[in-house]
């Protein structure tokens, strides 16, 4: 009867233990594709010891769940408790943290006025007016060039404030960041009330969030009649292109290389056509931009003779990304597209 | 009145906190291997699962040409011919869309894949038949990335 009962028992904690989230197949799924293997840093910021040390589990947790809005991290709100912590707890395990790290929730008294001057002195010139880092792109450069190697986090996200209490903050600026340009603020000259004005000057970034660009139509694609035949409006697409400074590719049919060449619609074609020094700058920016790529216009005729521009709603779809300097820039490039397809079609 | 602007200040934050986007717009998968064998590895499973690779695009020779530094960028079209034919005729709306996107992109040891989240456009589009079609598509890019993430073990 006794052995029955440790069987029993043994069986329930295996059937627990089997239930149990797994932490690595966790981050490996929803983690790993921008923090990197180990959290060495991609699109993400790096989550190795030296930083992860500085982070209390409830900052963790906030994190995961609240996102960064406008800086690729989204909010991870489909996940469980259960899973958010063993996440939390792979990141920690890996990185060999036995320290617990708890930080008080009380509020830090400070001189806002005397800590704007003192972040204007110190802080701005990487973390930006008004907390919007001065960065292009987040977490660190890999493939290509940037002024800096891991970009400085907007303090003025409404993630990073509802995650980070005063004493967090506090310890950031003590600490700096290793790997980073952020010293430690002491190392600076800075007493504990300079810290303390800081902080308060920081907290005040929560009353002045940023509006988000609003698309000005929720149509995912914009169509637009040309009052030309179908190869006139090609000849003057291409030509509104090369003197907006585009380079466009070889004509491709939408249907091109599904099926075979002699049956493919070739009332369909998908021009397309790049900047390239506009491409650079989005890929440092986000370089989930590839979906996007390459910019297109496609033109097609319909079983009327009717011919039609279909365009993509960039400044709409930009919003997918969670990343305001990607929708910035998406919707320099719509205006750019309108301004193409006003000029082919006058 | 402190309280209630304190409390006004709250839902504020919660309300702009609602609007960061979801984890589930994206499909992406990080795969330590070299760039050839991913791309040889992604077209082989688009196969598996009967698409075609209609085009690769390379985005990286065009910024290199540029003078700027780039590792290896490349976009693979895919699609199924009967799919795309039906589907832009009778939702023209669609054609920006198709053929689907597989951005491969390099980064040091290690690869990354990204592909919209098909399901992430049924907000935009009313037709259920198209909601169909993206949960369809949704489902074969992720049961994609796991084959080849699990190939990778």
């Amino acid at each position: 009867m006794k052995s029955f009962f440790y069987i029993l028992l043994l069986s329930l904690s295996s059937f627990a233990a089997l239930a149990l989230p797994n932490g690595e197949k966790l981050y490996n799924s929803h983690c790993s594709t921008c923090h990197n293997t180990h959290g060495l840093g991609g699109m993400g910021t790096p989550l190795t010891p030296a930083k992860v040390v500085n982070y209390s589990d409830e900052y963790l947790y906030n994190t995961i769940r609240l996102g960064r809005k406008g800086r690729i991290m989204p909010a991870f709100n489909h996940l469980s408790d259960g899973q958010v912590n063993a996440i939390i707890s792979h990141i920690k395990s890996w990185n060999q943290v036995s320290k617990v790290v708890v930080f008080s929730k009380e509020p830090i008294k400070g001189n806002r006025a005397k800590g704007k001057i003192i972040y204007q002195k110190k802080c701005q010139s990487c973390h930006g007016e008004n907390g919007k880092s001065n960065a292009v792109g987040t977490g660190i450069s890999i493939s290509r060039e940037r002024k800096f190697k891991i970009a400085p986090p907007d303090l003025n996200n409404v993630g990073y404030l509802a995650s980070a209490s005063d004493s967090y903050i506090k310890n950031s600026l003590i600490s700096g960041q290793i790997g980073s340009t952020m010293p430690s603020i002491k190392k600076l000259g800075l007493n504990d009330q300079d810290l303390n004005d800081v902080i308060s000057y920081i907290r005040s970034f929560e009353q002045s969030i940023d509006e988000n660009i609003e698309p000005e139509t929720q149509d995912p694609t914009l169509i637009f009649d040309s009052p030309y035949d179908f190869d006139t409006t090609v000849k003057n697409l291409k030509m509104a292109l090369t003197g907006l400074n585009f380079r466009y590719f070889p004509d491709r049919y939408l249907e091109m290389g599904l099926g075979d060449k002699s049956l493919i619609n070739t009332k369909q074609l998908s021009l397309r056509f790049c900047n390239f020094k506009q491409l650079y700058q989005m890929i440092n920016t986000d370089p989930r931009l590839g979906i996007f790529l390459p910019c297109r216009i496609t033109i097609v005729e319909n079983d009327e003779g009717k011919v039609q521009l279909h365009l993509m709603n960039m400044t709409l779809i930009s919003k997918l990304f969670n990343n305001d300097q990607l929708t910035e820039g998406a919707q320099k490039m719509h205006e750019t597209m309108l301004e193409v397809i006003d000029e082919a079609t006058l | 009145m402190k309280h209630l602007m304190k409390f006004i200040l709250a839902i504020t934050l919660l309300w702009f906190l609602s609007l960061t986007a979801s984890a589930e717009n994206m499909i992406t998968l990080r795969i330590n291997n070299s760039y050839d064998n991913v791309m040889i590895s992604l077209k082989e499973k688009l196969a598996e699962y009967g698409y075609k690779v209609a085009h690769i695009q390379k985005c990286d020779g065009g910024m290199e040409g540029m003078g700027y530094k780039s590792d290896e960028y490349k976009v693979v079209f895919f699609g199924k011919l009967h799919e795309i034919r039906t589907l832009s005729k009778k939702y023209p709306q669609i054609i920006p869309y198709v053929p689907l996107k597989v951005a491969v992109i390099k980064e040091n040891d290690s690869v990354v894949l990204v592909a919209l989240n098909p399901t992430a456009l049924k907000p935009y589009f009313k037709q259920e038949e198209l909601h169909t079609q993206f949960e369809r598509w949704s489902s074969d890019v992720r049961a994609i990335f796991d084959e080849i993430a699990e190939a990778e073990k």
